[in-house]
């Protein structure tokens, strides 16, 4: 599938011109989408490959991945609890809450924090075929409406969110729920893409759910 | 993926052949990654020390370089909390999140409170706007360090709303009122302020009910105070604080 936000770097490279300013613009929409470089290089290279043009030299290479490392520094500056592109918490915002969370008394080093088994992350995911702007805005509106008032709710990739919730009453139902109710909203494609909802437990460690969560939002 | 972005078919045997350098470049990136260095610089930096003669070699070379540093960057970036990492206190954005949730989740705000402390010292007048800058970012650092010791980090969050006054919201405690002084002493001996004669403030501040209100408040901690505070004034004691005039105090 081409990627069609690559459309400018293309051209870019097609014509011959300084492929900065177009590799820029593309590689500050991936950082706000949450992109990584291998996925920012491979769309590109995938663009190149369907247009039946040559692989690009090392300069352009060098530009294209400055531009996503600029990118990407930007956002970091800009980290704040809300994620600036879904509105949502950031993965920093939830980071944080869940730390809070597991975080054990001094007095009772030893006593792992009953937040481990009483909390989940509620995962929600769009199969990259299935990514639109429209359909993003359902999931997200899913999770809003159907999560209790306050939850920690936040976007950890353009495609994949996350809820923090109390385990009872029934996480794991109400994920069924969220993923039944998406894929009637959404539809399935003609290869059986769907959406994908699912809880994951919370290690007990802080340093555990930290590394889980850093993983679910790669 | 094709030969020319994805790392081309043998091209880390390549590397290894000819330098043996790829866990070493893999490495370098990580650790610049980690130390908040940019891509650019490693680029630069690995210019200067990789063999050029070899373009197909240097460039797998910069190739890996970059990929392994953006993947660290991002673990880097998904890691991070809305806390200094330096001292462990909070953005003031993640403290009115943190009571917004708090009020959330239908327990209301009864059972916290901030403790607020101020520390202002003579020597923030001395010396260049950097240095003052420095020595505020320093006791900042010490009063974390001293709160921590205290509150623990169990439900703990707080942030340095203004450069001398740092904001935590606790669970409240009946005999939080008298350690307050205990706390500003133990504060006061730390960064020596007594020498100047100053003193930390401690107040203990019951959150508003509203959710609003809460957020309103702590916002108020941290702006400018309408009049310059005299040494020694007594508008934040020790006490089971109250809001308004005594909070306009040192920011």
């Amino acid at each position: 599938m081409v990627d069609r936000r690559m459309t400018p770097l293309v051209e870019a490279y097609r014509l011959g011109r300084d492929p900065r300013p177009a590799a820029a613009e593309v590689a500050a929409q991936c950082a706000r989408d949450g992109e990584s470089l291998d996925v920012f290089l491979d769309g590109f290279s995938a663009c190149l490959a369907a247009e039946g043009m040559t692989p690009p030299d090392s300069a352009t290479w060098r530009s294209v991945s400055l531009a996503w490392a600029d990118a990407y520094s930007a956002r970091y500056h800009r980290i704040s609890c809300i994620d600036e592109a879904s509105g949502l918490h950031s993965v920093q915002h939830l980071q944080s809450q869940v730390r809070l969370l597991l975080a054990r008394e001094p007095s009772r080093p030893l006593l792992a924090h009953p937040g481990a088994s009483t909390y989940v992350l509620l995962v929600a995911e769009l199969p990259v075929e299935l990514m639109a702007s429209p359909h993003l805005a359902m999931l997200k509106d899913e999770l809003i409406c159907r999560t209790p008032p306050g939850t920690v709710l936040a976007a950890l990739s353009g495609r994949r969110y996350a809820a923090l919730l109390h385990r009872r009453p029934a996480a794991s139902e109400l994920a069924g729920r969220i993923d039944r109710s998406l894929s009637d909203r959404l539809g399935v494609t003609e290869r059986g893409h769907r959406p994908r909802v699912w809880t994951e437990g919370l290690p007990h460690e802080i340093e555990g759910a930290s590394h889980l969560i850093a993983e679910l939002a790669r | 993926m094709t030969a020319a972005f994805g790392r081309p078919e043998g091209s880390s045997d390549r590397v290894t052949g000819h330098h043996g350098t790829a866990d070493r470049v893999r490495a370098l990136a990580t650790s610049y990654a980690e130390n908040g260095e940019s891509l650019e610089v490693l680029y630069a930096d690995l210019d200067l020390v990789i063999d050029a003669g070899d373009r197909a070699a240097h460039d797998d070379l910069l190739r890996l370089a970059g990929r392994t540093w953006a993947d660290a960057f991002m673990t880097r970036l998904n890691r991070l909390t809305c806390a200094d990492p330096i001292t462990g206190l909070s953005s003031v954005d993640h403290l009115t999140t943190h009571v917004e949730w708090l009020g959330g989740r239908g327990g209301g705000l009864e059972d916290r409170v901030l403790v607020v402390v101020d520390v202002v010292s003579r020597r923030d007048d001395v010396g260049r706007r950097n240095e003052k800058q420095f020595r505020r970012r320093l006791r900042i650092a010490v009063v974390a360090d001293t709160l921590d010791a205290w509150f623990g980090t169990a439900g703990v969050v707080g942030a340095a709303v203004s450069s001398r006054r740092v904001a935590v919201v606790v669970h409240r405690q009946e005999a939080l009122v008298m350690r307050a002084a205990d706390l500003a002493e133990s504060i006061t001996t730390r960064l020596r302020l007594a020498s100047d004669g100053h003193a930390a403030r401690v107040g203990v501040v019951p959150l508003p009910a509203e959710v609003a209100d809460a957020v309103s408040m702590i916002q108020d901690l941290g702006r400018p105070p309408a009049e310059p505070a005299r040494a020694g004034s007594d508008d934040l004691r020790a006490d089971s604080g109250t809001v308004g005039r005594k909070f306009s105090g040192p920011a």
